[in-house]
């Protein structure tokens, strides 16, 4: 028997195979010892694991001069600078949330060894995003105290953030994971931060960081942005299909109630963005309006929802940012990282993420 | 008291409130700091973490960059006991977490507070995937099968080793209150033992016959890899020395000589799970020489042990193998204080 992984064809013994296959599960799986990722059970993991690979980048790999120019200059307003801290501010607290609760809860649950890679590979962006927002910071010389005390003790931030924590915080413990209402809290928890954080939650300020770029504004923040949004994009459609996995492997979870309780929490999380988007973004800064990115907020929830098998909370909305979506549609000519491939590869196993992405 | 500025931006206001920004970089602690998922990793407290971080991302490598044709050409003509160490290693180095019991690092991460130590735990993650993109690699192109490495490496040798580790290790977790001393040891005893005694000395016969077999043209693509392999093993081990002094500078309480002893006394038990090994394994057909190979051990775990500002044990006056210490990117204490400026620049070219 032969296992194929990234073209290379591995020999492998199939009664051996066969038992390392029947050890893989997302719930309930078995520690396989030593080199167990062939065969594979969950081809799209390392699917995704490879696309993400391939999309490896570096923050010092994007230039920021230009930005640097454009913040001492008078050609930018102190709003647009606020919007820029603000990002920063966020997502340096966001970013850590996401990254811990990829180590710390779902790698600790899964023992497949394609899902512990996969996941791993989320964690680790986790970290060049940080990582990205240090070398903004340390770029323009803001200070960072700055970054992070705008959102002291602001209310809909507080909220945003206990939303995510509190729930990671409830899945640290010894679960017994035989049971169903620790199997939906699993679910919930994939649901909560792959569709819920960093499908939707994240995108009040992708959109003002991004609107700023569109008029040429912070050009390397900007496309850092990019990137970041391009890996979560990924991270989406990966939490989805896990979602999807344990409901195919546990079908018992999957109860009307369940799903209606799924729909509620994605209820929660457009609430507290929209009053998030309302007390703290200045939207008519950079020309657009409050109720065109509400509209954005319910447009994208109700398709990470649809795309999870969930009936949608608003339905029949349109889109009213088109240009956001082409923000991460990333083209090849703007690859500046030599010998690494940069266009995202779309797959025919992951029909549907460029459709699913924003 | 509290010095605080108000910021306003159309309707809204924001007040910034500086002394509570800098509360938190005071928090800042290897353990028993704030404890924030956070990822605030400015101000810095540990600039060495960063700075480690910085130099780990620019040697960023692919286990499939590295050309592999020539080892294809060879294999099928490599002799019968040259083989079995390079399956042996495959083997063994498939199952190496287990046998070092490196999840251990988990826990530590989830101990440590301050973020800057937790950005460059995260790169513990990446440098496991990196150790399946080498298996993938490896056993693709040169098309052998892992489950036949893995009964080679179902002997005795290996055993010992992981029941050394599991045996030794503190049973820590995520709700430790590390406030007592025996906890702030349990977690420096782990560090320790997963990072310096395993990580850092075991499975080195393999990986020097390894180095040994690429020296003479056998297998240089394979050598390469293991050679970048131990070059991220190499920044852990500088990673961990680093975490345990300011975790001693912090908690003074840790380093009592009772502790220190014991610690030594890991590394010479760790040394003689390795010699276990080499007598093992057909080195000899390797081109080493198995009593010289012992003393590199040990020359290996003073070193190591050097490091961690522990006593020598062994006090060799010289490596037995210089052409070793480039492959193992081991910088001696000598070498390095004469070379320490020149070390940052050392990994731009040549080893990526």
């Amino acid at each position: 028997m032969i296992a194929t992984l990234d073209k290379h064809t591995i020999p492998l013994n199939s009664e051996k195979a066969d038992a390392i296959l029947a050890k893989k599960k997302v719930i309930g799986g078995e520690h396989i010892p030593g080199f167990g990722l062939a065969p594979l059970k969950y081809e799209w993991a390392y699917e995704i694991y490879s696309n993400m690979r391939a999309n490896h980048w570096e923050p010092e790999d994007i230039p920021m001069q230009k930005d640097v120019e454009q913040w001492r200059s008078d050609e930018i307003s102190d709003v647009e600078r606020w919007i820029i801290k603000m990002g920063i501010g966020y997502f340096s607290a966001a970013e850590g949330i996401v990254g811990d609760n990829m180590i710390h809860v779902i790698c600790e649950l899964v023992s497949a060894p394609e899902l512990e890679l996969v996941f791993r590979r989320h964690a680790h962006e986790e970290n060049i995003h940080a990582d990205s927002l240090v070398y903004m910071v340390s770029s323009l010389g803001l200070n960072p105290h700055e970054c992070e005390a705008i959102f002291e003790g602001v209310r809909t931030v507080q909220e945003k953030t206990d939303f995510v924590v509190t729930n990671s915080r409830s899945l640290r413990r010894d679960m017994d994971m035989s049971l169903i209402e620790n199997k939906q809290a699993l679910a919930r928890n994939i649901f909560i931060f792959g569709q819920c954080m960093e499908g939707t939650q994240f995108y009040g300020l992708f959109g003002m960081i991004l609107s700023l770029y569109r008029q040429n504004k912070f050009p390397g923040i900007g496309q850092m942005f990019r990137y970041t949004l391009r890996d979560e994009s990924n991270h989406i459609e990966l939490l989805r299909n896990l979602l999807n996995e344990i409901r195919n492997e546990n079908p018992e979870i999957w109860t009307d109630e369940f799903k209606e309780d799924l729909r509620n929490t994605m209820g929660e999380a457009t609430k507290l963005e929209k009053n998030f988007i309302r007390d703290c973004l200045p939207v008519s800064a950079v020309g657009l309006n409050i109720e065109d990115f509400h509209q954005y907020i319910d447009f994208i929830a109700d398709r990470r929802l649809t795309t999870c098998g969930l009936e949608p909370l608003v339905g029949d909305v349109k889109n009213p940012f088109p240009w956001l979506a082409e923000m991460i549609d990333i083209k090849k000519e703007q690859n500046f990282f030599e010998g690494r491939v940069t266009e995202y590869q779309k797959s025919t196993a992951l029909g549907n993420i460029d459709d699913d992405d924003l | 008291m509290a010095d605080t500025v108000d910021i306003v931006l159309g309707e809204r206001t924001f007040t910034l409130d500086r002394n509570k920004a800098e509360e938190a970089y005071a928090a800042k602690k290897v353990i028993n700091g704030r404890n924030s998922m956070f990822f605030n990793i400015l101000p810095l407290k540990y600039n060495w973490a960063y700075e480690l971080y910085k130099e780990m991302k620019n040697s960023h490598w692919e286990p499939a960059e590295v050309d592999l044709k020539v080892d294809i050409a060879q294999i099928g003509l490599l002799d019968e006991s040259c083989l079995k160490i390079i399956k042996t290693a495959l083997g063994a180095f498939a199952k190496s977490q287990e046998m070092f019991q490196s999840h251990g690092i988990y826990t530590v991460r989830d101990l440590v507070t301050a973020p800057e130590l937790k950005l460059v735990f995260g790169r513990f993650v990446h440098e496991e995937n990196t150790r399946s993109d080498v298996l993938v690699h490896l056993h693709g192109s040169l098309t052998i099968n892992p489950m036949e490495c893995a009964e080679l490496a179902a002997i005795p040798a290996f055993a010992s080793k992981q029941q050394f580790a599991a045996s030794k290790l503190s049973p820590i977790d995520r709700n430790t209150d590390t406030t007592k001393t025996e906890n702030k040891q349990a977690v420096a005893r782990n560090i320790f033992l997963i990072n310096q005694c395993m990580e850092g000395i075991q499975c080195f016969a393999l990986w020097a016959s390894i180095f040994s077999l690429a020296a003479q043209g056998k297998l240089p693509g394979t050598g390469k890899v293991f050679n970048k392999l131990i070059g991220d093993i190499t920044f852990r081990l500088s990673l961990f020395d680093q975490l345990l002094q300011e975790m001693v500078s912090e908690n003074p309480d840790i380093w009592t000589d009772n502790f220190k002893d014991e610690l030594t006394h890991y590394m010479v038990g760790a040394v003689n799970l390795e010699k276990e090994l080499i007598s093992a394994l057909p080195v000899a057909d390797a081109g080493l020489e198995p009593d010289a190979l012992e003393t590199y051990i040990e020359f290996l775990a003073d070193e190591r042990l050097a490091a961690c500002k522990l006593p020598r044990q062994f006090h060799h006056a010289a490596s037995p193998f210089p052409w070793l210490d480039d492959q193992i990117h081991l910088v001696t204490k000598q070498a390095a204080a004469v070379s320490s400026s020149t070390l940052n620049t050392s990994f731009d070219d040549d080893d990526l």
